[in-house]
């Protein structure tokens, strides 16, 4: 039963962080990439064989990325200049374009090679390669044209939100307020990043749904779910993480515990100091309800956080140390002679709940040091050992062991 | 997915119920096991758990005494339950890595005191597997048993030499009396430790001190250490039939210990109290008394003639005049004897962890010149 639950809790690790994954990625999108291939004057090359080699391009570039759509221009066109590549780009409804031109004859091939971003306005490729071992275009069944489609794909990938907007697209403006630096996505396209006074804007197609996300090191994730058919301004009310949040939780299900963090400026590292008492607990088993145990741990951590800020679901991870404390009626307070201390691991999900505080579920597989091994193997019943416990001569590692509770800000 | 989340997280919450590895009593012991001395290299492991089948959880191991100390090859088990005493031998199987049972023997007590052990127990020396015991019924001590069990693995031959307390009074001393308590004493010689009783009378009020050699297979060299003429203790209820009773032969002559003195402890059930009192002659004939500020249970006279009590999971030792001097937590750590190693006298601590559905055995040892460091 017990070994299914250890299951249960890693599970639950992967799906929450799956899902935190998913939560935090927008939908994306697959570059669209017009390929035009011409002839140079010099080019001593028939059409068939120019739309041979258009036709081996096309298929490498499309093996080369799963990021990148190729698509072919609705008609043929003459050699054109960038703007005229630009114009027939937006009207296939793609964000790029790649134009091949080649020259001289198969003996001595010149290609020539340009691509343009349509979002970052920018020529991002624009170089040549030559072919002077071919004789004819049955050399094109082994090319792999890897000169030409690695520098291409390499600089294309998955964006968020649909394609560039075409021509005939209605746009609107959307001005975003929030603080200096703050990033912005879910608008399509590149992220909007928040300029030193405090605003940003871009055109953006109309009559759509927007989720829009913004983070900034330091302060809570906010996101604002809109529909835009026109100008429009969004305002984002960001909240610093408390250097100091308070917390309570209950231990295996069964002890409660408080502690109290304190979170560096940038909310991503913190240290924290806690006990968990034994005095009170759930007990659920055959012969009672509640249990108690003179028993309370201290304990004194240090963590990051690795995805905050970016989603409504955070992770973490920590290393700490803990003081077993013996509170036994009419004896002085002393570290628990079975096992002291130890060390414990911790990982953690944190998730926001109401009042700006979160909710919390930890795995903290835990260490107990001792020299008196077979005592504290005792002291854990008369059956078989419990699962997930393994027992050496200096130590007892529990790795089944959770911790679940609330944190407030301070 | 997300909606699997909180259903995951509350399946493994109410799966994780991982136990606290602590238990108070053995934690209390681990505090002193720490300053002991481990005497068994290995954990002795039993063949059978006998951990669920309504015995107390009281179980007691002595190892042989061999030669020199122990000689954890063999030994017997002690426990208690509804019958009586039960007593077990056990020898380690080498192929299995355990101790397996050899032998078996229970004792029947009707009516044991419930503030006193039932029973006294003791290694026995110069037998292939010994034990001395002692069985206490505090209600009808006629019916109680003494006895030294033995078992020869080599052989598997049993013997068992003892009877009723009455009896082998009647015999040895043509004493008509009741064991009231009784106690061993460890000795230097290798052959053989001494134990003594203390009678009273029947239907009288008067008591007589008697004292064996404990020497597998049987008792011997009966002798009363006070004289074969019965005579008063006032100070001792007559409404007792069980206490815990020490007499100090100060083998070793320390004037500091002379005149050789008695102990005897017993429960007021009206005060809810132990008490302890002292007695000695001097000179020979001439009985003097004395009250010890002692209210805990004394367990053992030591051969260093400091008293040890054990009562309720504490250790504490104290003069023979009954001052503390030193108490230290013993947890499930039960008391099971001295012996003498390269001729230092070694008090020995018994320890029961039952895990893995197993019963499981330590015996830790320490000097007794060194027994007060426990306190520090």
């Amino acid at each position: 039963m017990k070994k299914n639950g250890f299951l249960v809790m890693i599970l639950i690790l992967l799906a929450s962080f799956v899902s935190a994954q998913t939560a935090n990625q927008p939908e994306m999108a697959p570059r669209r990439l017009l390929l035009s291939v011409f002839r140079q004057q010099d080019a001593q090359i028939t059409d068939n064989e120019l739309l041979m080699v258009s036709r081996s391009l096309f298929a490498r570039l499309q093996q080369g990325s799963a990021e990148i759509v190729v698509v072919e221009p609705a008609k043929d066109t003459a050699l054109g200049g960038a703007s005229q590549l630009t114009a027939e780009a937006e009207a296939a409804g793609a964000d790029s374009w790649l134009s091949i031109s080649v020259g001289g004859g198969w003996a001595a091939l010149k290609i020539y090679v340009q691509s343009f971003d349509l979002f970052s306005q920018a020529m991002v490729a624009d170089f040549s390669v030559a072919r002077d071992a071919w004789s004819s275009s049955h050399d094109l069944a082994l090319e792999t044209w890897d000169d030409v489609v690695q520098p291409i794909v390499a600089h294309y990938h998955m964006m968020e939100g649909a394609a560039a907007p075409s021509a005939d697209q209605q746009l609107a403006e959307l001005t975003v307020t929030a603080l200096p630096g703050t990033v912005v996505t879910g608008i399509g396209g590149s992220p909007l990043t928040i300029g030193q006074n405090g605003t940003g804007s871009l055109k953006v197609p109309t009559d759509r749904e927007y989720v829009l996300r913004a983070s900034l090191p330091g302060y809570a994730f906010c996101a604002q779910r809109i529909f835009l058919s026109s100008d429009r301004a969004i305002t984002f009310s960001q909240a610093a993480y408390p250097q100091w949040t308070l917390e309570t939780s209950l231990q295996d299900a069964a002890h409660p515990g408080a502690a109290l963090s304190f979170h560096f400026s940038t909310g991503q590292g913190f240290i924290r100091i806690g006990a968990t008492t034994c005095l009170v607990g759930i007990a659920l088993n055959d012969t009672e309800v509640f249990s108690s145990q003179p028993l309370t741990n201290m304990f004194l951590q240090t963590g990051l956080y690795i995805t905050r800020g970016k989603s409504p679901l955070s992770f973490y991870f920590g290393i700490g140390a803990f003081w077993r404390v013996v509170d036994q009626p009419g004896v002085a307070l002393a570290l628990d002679s079975l096992s002291g201390w130890g060390f414990n691991w911790v990982i953690g999900s944190e998730i926001d709940g109401p009042s700006g505080g979160r909710f919390f579920l930890e795995y903290t597989p835990t260490e107990y040091l001792t020299s008196v091994p077979d005592l504290l193997r005792a002291s854990l019943g008369p059956y078989a050992a419990p699962p997930g416990w393994i027992f050496n001569a200096q130590s007892a590692l529990n790795l089944f062991s959770l911790r679940i509770g609330y944190r407030w800000n301070l | 997915m997300k909606k699997l989340i909180p259903l995951l997280a509350i399946a493994a919450l109410c799966l994780s119920c991982s136990p606290v590895p602590f238990d108070l009593t053995l934690s209390q012991s681990a505090a002193t096991v720490k300053r002991l001395t481990q005497d068994n290299a290995t954990l002795i492991t039993l063949d059978s758990n006998f951990a669920n089948q309504g015995y107390a959880s009281d179980f007691v191991f002595y190892p042989r005494v061999g030669a020199r100390g122990f000689d954890y090859t063999s030994g017997m088990m002690t426990a208690t339950s509804g019958l009586g005493v039960q007593m077990w031998g056990f020898a380690y199987n080498t192929s299995s890595g355990y101790y397996t049972q050899c032998t078996f023997w229970w004792q029947s007590l009707p009516n044991p005191d419930p503030q006193a052990p039932p029973y006294l127990a003791w290694p026995a020396k110069n037998g292939p597997l010994s034990l001395f015991g002692i069985a206490f019924d505090a209600l009808a001590p006629l019916t109680s048993s003494f006895g030294i069990f033995t078992y020869d693995p080599l052989t598997s031959s049993t013997s068992m030499n003892g009877g009723d307390f009455r009896g082998r009074i009647s015999t040895d001393f043509s004493f008509d009396g009741e064991v009231l308590g009784a106690s061993v004493n460890a000795l230097a010689n290798p052959a053989y430790d001494v134990t003594h009783w203390l009678v009273r009378e029947s239907m009288g009020t008067d008591f007589i001190e008697l004292r064996y050699l404990v020497q597998a297979p049987a008792l011997s060299g009966a002798s009363a250490v006070r004289g074969a003429a019965a005579y008063p203790l006032p100070f001792v209820p007559s409404g007792i039939n069980r206490c815990m009773y020490f007499y100090d032969e100060n083998p070793a002559g320390d004037a500091a210990r002379l005149p050789n003195r008695s102990f005897a402890s017993w429960y007021d059930t009206a005060g809810a109290r132990w008490i302890s009192h002292a007695w000695w002659e001097d000179p020979v004939g001439t009985f003097h008394d004395a009250a010890l500020p002692i209210d805990h249970r004394i367990d053992a006279l030591l051969s260093s003639g400091q008293l040890l009590s054990t009562e309720g999971g504490t250790g504490r030792l104290y003069d023979r005049d009954g001052d503390l001097l030193a108490a230290f937590p013993l947890g499930n750590l039960v008391y099971i004897g001295e012996e003498y190693v390269n001729g230092a006298a070694r008090t020995y601590f018994s320890q029961c962890l039952i895990f893995d559905n197993k019963q499981h055995f330590q015996v830790y040892g320490i000097e007794t010149s060194a027994l007060s460091t426990l306190g520090n």
